[in-house]
């Protein structure tokens, strides 16, 4: 798989500023990168090691899966594979109930996990460890009829320059999956995220917190692919916007020939605590079926005068009144996760922030 | 004693709404203030307690000696100015009770006093709740979000019984209310006034002067306090209206 994934990756290239998919990226500072300079070389990234790769996973499980590597044009997607990322697959079986954690072992980190039918699954993706430059993590989710899906993040702010996390989401029909993100990075984070909508009344949510100070950067590229009846979708983001940092959203659905009842909605709503601080919101919709209802929604403010009068007026002094509207701006998004495990993971973390 | 000296305030686009309010109030006393729409009744009670649409052009405002117009919002709060607006705000996901917590402990801090126990709120709260006849929905629901104009005047008076102000200007608590939504709000006013705190009422109608019964009664026009009185100029004016105020 390395050795497709190099190839393809090498066939690409590093992306520009001309692939409309990264155009608000900072590109130009991907050749600075160590790590990367495999990719105009023709030197190996890292060892190839098939026997300790194959040793990890289960293999006839990764064989079955078809990663579409040969035809992936996101270079995020590749770059764990490329650099060597070993495959961890997890396999839960037809109406079994997990709460577990993602813990990969190395930077570059590829999970696949395959969720039979009716089976119920939590997750909480920690952080890798932070060794190198960047980090690079795919995941792969194949979710099968009927299953339930969290995946949630907290993401710790720390020192890590660059760091790619892939989410690719298969679902079958009356499967569920919603994915949770708290993003208090300092990093340059690029966040794809691809959710494959199969069956019928297959149902799909991205959220995501981002709390960013400094200038660290979220960059998320979303798609859901609507390719089957009755099936809802929601992205939903939330940013809170400190000092010089920034948030590119760039959130697609495409409601395929046969989605009758297709119910999608794109939100982003974004407070800029800073002059400095900035939004890029890109929303895009493909619709090829008529009995569709997509939406989407974008609002930019900063803390209302307002309010924080209202709260002033009662004794709380302007610090803790801009606290208490800032979580209260957050919590909306949480609360309207569907799973408690992440979203009372997500209320405790956003807790302890501010209240340092 | 609340002193308002030759107050002058605009709005930041320099129009000037009060235009030199002189208005004494004592602890223990009740006054309310009629006007016509647009005459800077309510403009009075966010100038006083510090809104930022608002600059004071000239005059002063102590509460016990101290200015309260060279003090931030939450000082002059947890001084013991407060003001309930007309058109309290709504903010989803800031809970009630939290909120209110917040508000006390903050009054609490300024004065540098620990924070409340949790014994001590709940019974203040449940006291006050009672009194003003709230029912649980109030305590978990984000700060008046979808509460009703009535529900929203009541929460206000829940805040002013936690809080406990010296002086509570009261921008037209009873409008919106229904019958019984005015006796139980007119009753909490009244259980929270004593011969220490003070209750400034700003109101269009006599009514909420039946329940709440005032020593003076103020006339505020074209940003000033033109009359005077006691409660017998509330009844004439609910029977002869402003018209005669300018020539007499």
């Amino acid at each position: 798989m390395q050795k497709e994934a190099l190839e393809r990756i090498r066939e690409l290239g590093l992306p520009g500023r001309k692939v409309e998919d990264w155009y608000k990226f900072p590109t130009a500072n991907l050749a600075a990168y160590k790590s990367l300079e495999f990719i105009s070389s023709k030197e190996l990234p890292v060892e190839i090691d098939d026997a300790s790769n194959v040793e990890r996973l289960a293999e006839s499980d990764l064989q079955t899966a078809d990663f579409g590597i040969e035809k992936e044009t996101d270079f995020s997607a590749l770059l764990p594979l490329a650099l060597g990322a070993k495959s961890f697959v997890k396999v839960v079986a037809d109406g079994a109930s997990e709460n577990g954690i993602l813990k990969a072992h190395d930077e570059y980190s590829h999970t696949v996990f395959r969720i039979g039918k009716g089976a119920k699954v939590s997750l909480e993706i920690l952080e890798n460890k932070i060794e190198r430059e960047l980090s690079a993590e795919r995941i792969d989710l194949f979710v099968g009829e009927d299953a339930e899906l969290e995946l949630f993040s907290t993401e710790v702010a720390h020192k890590q320059e660059l760091k790619f996390r892939t989410i690719r989401v298969h679902q079958a029909k009356g499967s569920k999956v919603h994915i949770l993100d708290l993003n208090r990075s300092d990093a340059l984070r690029r966040t794809s995220v691809e959710a494959y909508l199969e069956g019928e009344a297959a149902d799909f949510g991205y959220r995501a917190l981002n709390i960013l100070h400094g200038t660290s950067a979220e960059h998320d590229f979303v798609r859901v692919f609507h390719h089957a009846a009755q099936c809802p979708s929601r992205q939903f983001i939330r940013n809170l916007l400190f000092d010089a940092s920034a948030v590119h959203y760039d959130g697609g659905v495409v409601a395929g020939k046969d989605c009758t009842g297709t119910d999608s909605s794109e939100l982003i709503n974004t407070m800029l605590l800073s002059d400095d601080a900035s939004i890029h919101v890109k929303p895009t919709l493909k619709i090829f079926h008529d009995d569709v209802a997509c939406s989407h929604g974008n609002t930019v403010g900063t803390l209302e005068k307002e309010p924080l009068y209202y709260l002033q007026s009662r004794g709380i002094d302007r610090k803790h009144a801009e606290e208490l509207l800032i979580v209260a701006f957050a919590k909306d998004l949480i609360a309207e996760h569907p799973f408690e495990p992440g979203k009372q993971r997500l209320f405790k973390v956003l807790s302890e922030v501010f209240t340092k | 004693m609340l002193s308002i000296k030759n107050l002058k305030a605009s709005l930041l686009d320099g129009t000037q709404i009060l235009k030199g309010i002189n208005l004494d109030v004592n602890p223990g006393e009740i006054h309310a203030i009629m006007g016509i729409n647009g005459s800077g009744k309510s403009t009075l009670a966010k100038v006083i307690s510090g809104h930022p649409a608002y600059q004071v052009d000239e005059g002063s405002v102590e509460l016990d000696g101290k200015n309260l117009l060279e003090l931030e919002p939450n000082e002059r709060a947890n001084e013991g100015f407060f003001a309930s607006t007309q058109y309290p705000i709504e903010i989803p996901g800031v809970p009630n009770v939290e909120f209110l917590r917040m508000a006390v402990d903050s009054k609490r801090a300024y004065l540098k006093e620990g924070p409340i126990s949790d014994e001590e709120f709940s019974k203040r709260l449940n006291e006050a709740m009672e009194l003003l006849e709230m029912d649980d929905r109030y305590r978990t629901r984000g700060l008046n979000d979808g509460f009703s104009g009535g529900e929203k005047k009541r929460n206000e008076i829940l805040q002013m019984a936690m809080l406990l102000p010296k002086y509570s200007f009261l921008d037209e608590t009873d409008s919106g209310l229904d019958i019984d939504a005015l006796r139980i709000v007119s009753n909490g006013i009244n259980h929270l006034h004593n011969q220490n705190r003070a209750v400034i009422l700003v109101t269009h109608y006599e009514r909420i002067l039946d329940l709440v019964k005032p020593d003076f009664v103020h006339v505020l026009m074209h940003g000033k306090i033109l009359m005077s009185g006691g409660p017998d100029l509330a009844l004439k004016l609910e029977k002869d209206g402003y018209d005669w105020i300018e020539g007499a």
